[in-house]
């Protein structure tokens, strides 16, 4: 809310007596309450019963995985993040039959890549070391 | 029929028939596979579309939308467990009657039930929108603004465990879409100095990481509960004419039901479902059979929640205002194609908008011939592990968001969007407010702004017309409902 009563706002909107902080001003005000009011609620209503610690830790380090992957789709490239992808995620969430694992990482991302840049012509991020993957 | 014929001749194009077939084949698996649903499966066919020509295009969304709906009553028959949250009342009847070795009659009513339904609802928005799209054409800002407000509050207010968190839901994604520049002046707002938050967020790497990566951070955390697989094999069965003729009432006031229900903003096919499936033990004939496998309870079911798809289409077709996620996301998808939905598609694009009701009656008709001829090989689709699901989930959610507008940083903006909807799901907030918030933010904003500047600043002017009037007093009334509610509970318990 305090950005935006700050200086580089001010002189936007010249000629609107309403300017361009005025709707951002009234969605911040409402969510201001019912924030406090969920706030309020939740301290004297108990907090959400969920998931045990240890599928907390699975789900953060899922979530972990597929930030990296996000970073990594830019840094090698989408074959091989997506790889990466595939074979960590499927892991970590529990799937454990070697064989089946190590065929779908290579089939399914190849497929995926293959079906973009040749059938449906659409540039997927490339590795440093290879022209087309 | 001035638009019918050229409409029908696009739909022939060999393109569309092929993005019809592979949009309901897609769409069906989907829909099987539990706790997927319509808005996975529209977001893993999302970047299948980009290359595609405008009808193409459209004619692939429209039919991932009504399949996937129609996939998770085959999951709910075989393993009790509804492929989508609108299966779930198929469940009640369709899995008994697999329990008594009649797997293959039970898809066999809910197809043809769906169908059914989907037609019936395709003939209402046949009828509806264009009166809804021509009333709308005589709306001012201030009309069009009350209209907004009001259906965020509705969005809001179905919120099954707060209204609270539904606002403020409806408020994280109104104020997403501020960002950016305004709609008036043109001034870039909360920019922080990112280059790329100038344009403000792209829609859809926002939708998709919502919805498709917070579903696999659910699933990792264990919220979701797994599922027993089968490994039967059934076929299909069509149930006798004198069955069918028996039931003919249930069959279309539940495609009513489900017609109406769709067109409520927040709604959506599992309330419809569950209206209707009340509505049968109500005044149904063979009532007392209800829930031990009788066919009424799954016609209601199905009935309903597919004639949903075509009553959602109506408010989002002719309004441009999407009643759930789904539309949603096919209404950014057709922006994407150049498609502006809402009252001047009418009258600009008459012939796409004809093009949409073929294509959706060829959907529903494609659907019973997959129904019945991929059976067995829809319930093979239910070995296939849950992990390696979710992962090719986030390969094509990445693809996805990327492929919109060719940026790395949507990848992140994506993420961080799974990640928000994650915590969000996790602490008991709906997730559906953001998104119609964020899609009808600049529109709401826009035109309070408008209406502000023909008033000169007037706030009164939102109050002269009486549809304005009328529509707060419904938001008001919406809003209000939980404490009248709560008083007129009280008065009868202290009776």
């Amino acid at each position: 809310m305090g950005a935006t009563f700050d200086e580089q706002y001010t002189s936007l909107g010249i000629g609107d007596d309403h300017g361009p902080m005025f709707f951002p001003r009234i969605l911040l005000g409402i969510w201001l309450l019912l924030a406090t009011s969920v706030l309020v609620h939740g301290f004297f209503g108990g907090t959400p019963g969920g998931s045990g610690r240890g599928q907390i830790v699975r789900a953060v380090i899922v979530i972990a995985t597929v930030g990296l992957t996000a970073y990594l789709i830019t840094v090698i490239g989408f074959l091989f993040a997506s790889a990466f992808c595939l074979f960590s995620v499927s892991y970590l969430l529990g799937y454990r039959n070697p064989i089946s694992l190590m065929v779908t990482t290579i089939i399914f991302p190849i497929a995926v890549w293959w079906i973009f840049a040749n059938v449906l012509l659409i540039t997927l991020p490339t590795s440093p070391w290879f022209d087309l993957i | 029929m001035e638009f019918f014929l050229p409409a029908v001749e696009l739909v022939a194009q060999p393109s569309v028939l092929l993005a019809i077939l592979f949009g309901t084949v897609i769409g069906t698996i989907v829909g099987v596979l539990p706790g997927l649903g319509p808005v996975v499966a529209i977001t893993v066919c999302l970047p299948f579309t980009f290359s595609m020509g405008q009808i193409p295009a459209i004619a692939l969304m429209l039919s991932v939308y009504c399949t996937s709906t129609y996939g998770g009553s085959i999951s709910a028959v075989l393993i009790n467990t509804p492929g989508t949250p609108a299966s779930a009342a198929t469940c009640l009847d369709g899995f008994p009657m697999t329990k008594r070795g009649k797997a293959d009659r039970a898809l066999g009513w809910v197809t043809i039930a769906s169908v059914i339904g989907g037609l019936f609802s395709v003939v209402v928005l046949i009828f509806a929108a264009p009166q809804l799209a021509a009333i709308a054409l005589k709306f001012g800002p201030q009309e069009t603004f009350a209209l907004i407000v009001l259906a965020m509050t509705c969005m809001a207010a179905v919120s099954r465990e707060s209204m609270v968190k539904g606002l403020l839901a409806g408020m994280i994604g109104l104020f997403l879409s501020v960002f950016g520049p305004d709609p008036i002046t043109g001034d870039i707002r909360f920019s922080f100095g990112i280059f790329q938050l100038t344009a403000g967020f792209s829609l859809l790497p926002v939708l998709v990481g919502i919805f498709a990566f917070s579903e696999v951070f659910v699933r990792a955390a264990g919220l979701h509960p797994a599922v027993d697989v089968s490994q039967m094999r059934v076929g299909f069965s069509v149930p006798p004419w004198a069955e069918w003729r028996i039931r003919l009432g249930v069959l279309f006031k539940s495609s009513a039901i489900g017609s109406f229900v769709g067109t409520l903003p927040g709604t959506g096919a599992a309330v419809a479902s569950f209206m209707s499936y009340a509505e049968a033990k109500r005044s149904s004939p063979r009532r007392e059979n209800l829930g031990k496998g009788e066919p009424d309870g799954l016609i209601a079911s199905e009935a309903a929640n597919n004639a949903v798809t075509g009553g959602a289409l109506v408010p989002t077709l002719a309004l441009g205002i999407p009643g759930d996620p789904v539309t949603a996301i096919m209404m950014s998808t057709f922006i994407i194609h150049g498609v502006a939905v809402g009252v001047r598609l009418f009258v600009d694009s008459p012939v796409i908008v004809y093009t949409m009701f073929v294509s959706l009656i060829l959907v529903n008709v494609l659907m019973l011939v997959i129904g019945a001829f991929g059976a067995q090989f829809f319930t093979r689709l239910l070995r296939v592990p849950e992990p390696l699901l979710m992962s090719m989930v986030v390969i094509l959610t990445f693809v996805g968001s990327y492929a919109v507008r060719n940026s790395e940083f949507d990848l992140l903006v994506t993420f961080v969007a799974g990640i928000l909807g994650f915590a969000m799901r996790r602490n008991g907030f709906p997730t559906a407010p953001v998104v119609i918030g964020l899609v009808l933010g600049p529109r709401l904003e826009e035109n309070l702004r408008m209406g502000l500047v023909l008033s000169d600043g007037n706030f009164g002017t939102f109050f002269e017309s009486p549809l304005v009037v009328f529509l707060f007093v419904l938001t008001a009334a919406l809003l209000g409902w939980p404490v009248i509610r709560a008083r007129i509970s009280g008065l009868f318990k202290k009776k």
